[in-house]
């Protein structure tokens, strides 16, 4: 059996496809298995050539890289994942990593990052291209800091402005009054609200908006 | 057939040495390379190149000032540009060709 990484290109630039596979071609550990134009072909060679790695481009015509993640991650979660992109936005970034990538490099890469890279995801381990991974080191912060964030359910501005008025002690009239909607609407949102954190009474949501800080005691 | 003198402006690393890699052939002597674009037209004169690779920057364009001092220099240059976002080759003046293969810019060079 071959101890060498077994490697599919996915990118539809013709020339850095090419030339890439001819880069990679020339170190002893490394074996390109395969080149797909787009997300479709990709996720068809997955199956049937099922290599350890696939290198992923995102904007793809047809099924771009997103999707195409998406897809063979949830057939065959064994293969990772490296993106190889020139988007630098935290909206792909994100949504790459969710859908199961383990490592997101950008093509401004020099040659020897990219295979340091490759041979880290294949591994097992994540690897990210430094300036995006404070990106994702940034929002983790900044989920810490926002209680509401941590680990618990996201309120909308709506259901926060409801849970204030409710600490503050106005009844559901009051609180509809205030925000020119029908005491229903302020029931029903109360009742969403009960749901979505698990609490059974007023006072709980006085207390759970106290300890998440979303109210000030007096 | 002539060898095509070769000098590429780039702006990515990688697709740099994609490039190089992929035109290794007899009839492509590189004589040069840079990422300064302001710096290449000197050294392109200096090392007699009659074939230039520009490759497109992330804002998308090359400078046509640089084209057009490019392309006086001598009537026999031909200048192509490459670009990561696209399969777009652009001879300067002449044509435009999709890429369909890789050997497709190997073909655009050695065209007389």
């Amino acid at each position: 059996m071959s101890d060498k990484i077994r490697l599919l290109i996915a990118d539809d630039h013709t020339i850095f496809r090419a030339g890439v596979r001819l880069l990679l071609e020339v170190e002893p550990d490394i074996e390109v298995v395969g080149e797909a134009l787009n997300g479709e072909e990709a996720a068809q060679m997955a199956e049937s050539l099922h290599p350890d790695l696939i290198l992923m481009d995102i904007a793809m015509p047809g099924m771009n890289g997103l999707e195409a993640t998406r897809k063979i991650k949830t057939r065959f979660p064994d293969i990772h994942i490296l993106v190889l992109t020139m988007h630098r936005t935290d909206e792909y970034f994100f949504e790459m990593l969710k859908a199961g990538a383990s490592g997101y490099m950008l093509k401004a890469a020099e040659t020897n990052e990219l295979i340091g890279a490759i041979r880290s995801v294949a591994r097992g381990e994540v690897f990210l291209v430094p300036t995006m991974a404070r990106h994702l080191l940034q929002d983790y912060l900044q989920r810490l800091d926002d209680p509401n964030e941590a680990g618990q359910p996201s309120l909308t501005p709506r259901e926060k402005e409801i849970l204030r008025l409710l600490t503050e002690g106005y009844s559901n009239k009051e609180i509809a009054d205030k925000l020119v909607v029908s005491p229903s609407t302020i029931h029903s949102h109360r009742t969403n609200l009960m749901q979505k954190l698990n609490l059974s009474s007023r006072y709980e949501l006085i207390q759970y908006a106290r300890q998440r800080g979303l109210i000030h005691s007096e | 057939m002539a060898t095509r003198r070769v000098f590429i402006i780039w702006c990515n690393p990688l697709f740099h040495e994609s490039v190089r890699l992929l035109l290794s052939h007899p009839d492509v002597e590189w004589v040069g390379a840079t990422s300064d674009h302001a710096a290449a037209h000197e050294q392109i004169m200096k090392l007699g190149a009659d074939t230039i690779l520009i490759e497109e920057g992330e804002g998308g364009g090359v400078p046509a000032e640089a084209v057009e001092i490019l392309e006086a220099s001598s009537t026999d240059m031909r200048i192509i540009r490459l670009s990561l976002a696209d399969n777009n080759l652009i001879v300067y003046h002449r044509e435009q060709k999709i890429v369909g293969q890789a050997k497709d810019l190997l073909g655009l060079i050695q065209k007389d």
